[in-house]
């Protein structure tokens, strides 16, 4: 359980570690040559692991899993990536990571949508204070602008 | 406008959430080798689609594209922690844990990217807020 909360700890500096990453490559490459190298080093990275520790659940693979690879990417990597790519570029590490973090937020009211989740006390009030510190970051922009 | 693509890359993560656990729950299919094929299949895309504008003879030092291939590598290799710790440790633990990342990013930014960008006090309130929003949104997800 320790080794997994270090580990947890690890992966999450290694995400912002790739934000930081991000920022300083896009000062020169356009965001959609940005994607496609990050995309490519990590498929390699991630493949090169699968291969040679899972081979048995890679052959065991059915095409309706390699839909849902499909779809997944689709949302994930032309879409989402790209126009995370391109708020780090335009908005800063700094400021486009915390918008981006509220993706649970988003994943819960889907999942209200889609999948007729209720909501309780705590995702209320948990959405409420994501907006409320979207704001102070939102606000902070235009009293710079001002 | 950068605020407003950031969001919607949001809302895609969010949707992307729910067909991966969609994914996982209808298909037997180990979430690692998901991510590699999601990862293969997503650089496949990105090239059919933005061919055209993927460019690797710009003037760009070379020590940029080392730049985006290191961001690269750290978000597949924190991927594959992410889904160790998950393997080892209630998911009720390990994402609330996860959704510091901003607090994490924050910290580097203000180390290594002083020239670039200004983290001022109201940027760390408001992320701040955002971390301690989303992580009682998992807590009562966690909960349903």
């Amino acid at each position: 359980m320790i080794l997994a909360v270090l580990v947890a700890f690890v992966a999450t500096f290694g995400f912002a570690a790739s934000a930081i990453f991000t920022r300083l490559g896009l000062q020169r490459i356009s965001p959609t040559t940005g994607v496609f190298v990050s995309l490519c080093t990590g498929a390699l990275v991630v493949l090169v692991l699968v291969f040679t520790t899972q081979t048995a659940n890679v052959r065991s693979l059915t095409p309706i899993a390699f839909l849902w690879c499909l779809i997944f990417a689709i949302v994930t990597f032309p879409l989402a990536r790209l126009l995370s790519y391109t708020a780090i570029q335009l908005a800063g590490a700094s400021r486009s990571t915390p918008m981006l973090a509220v993706s649970p937020v988003f994943a819960t009211v889907i999942a209200m949508i889609a999948l007729g989740e209720r909501p309780n006390l705590l995702i209320g009030l948990g959405i409420l204070v994501t907006v409320l510190g979207m704001g102070l970051i939102l606000s902070e922009r235009r009293s710079n602008a001002s | 406008m950068g605020y407003g693509f950031a969001l919607t890359a949001s809302a895609f993560y969010g949707g992307s959430t729910v067909i991966a656990k969609t994914a996982l729950e209808q298909s037997d299919i180990s979430a690692i080798v998901f991510t590699a094929f999601s990862l293969l299949f997503g650089a496949a895309i990105v090239y059919l689609i933005f061919h055209r504008s993927i460019d690797f003879t710009v003037a760009a030092p070379k020590r940029h594209f080392g730049f985006m291939m290191a961001a690269g590598v750290s978000s597949a290799t924190a991927v594959t922690l992410l889904i160790f710790a998950v393997s080892r440790a209630p998911v009720s633990v390990v994402t609330p844990i996860m959704s510091l990342n901003p607090l994490f990013t924050l910290v580097l930014a203000h180390l290594f990217l002083r020239r670039l960008e200004l983290v001022t006090p109201r940027v760390l309130l408001g992320t701040t807020f955002a971390v301690v929003g989303v992580v009682l949104v998992i807590l009562g997800g966690s909960q349903l």
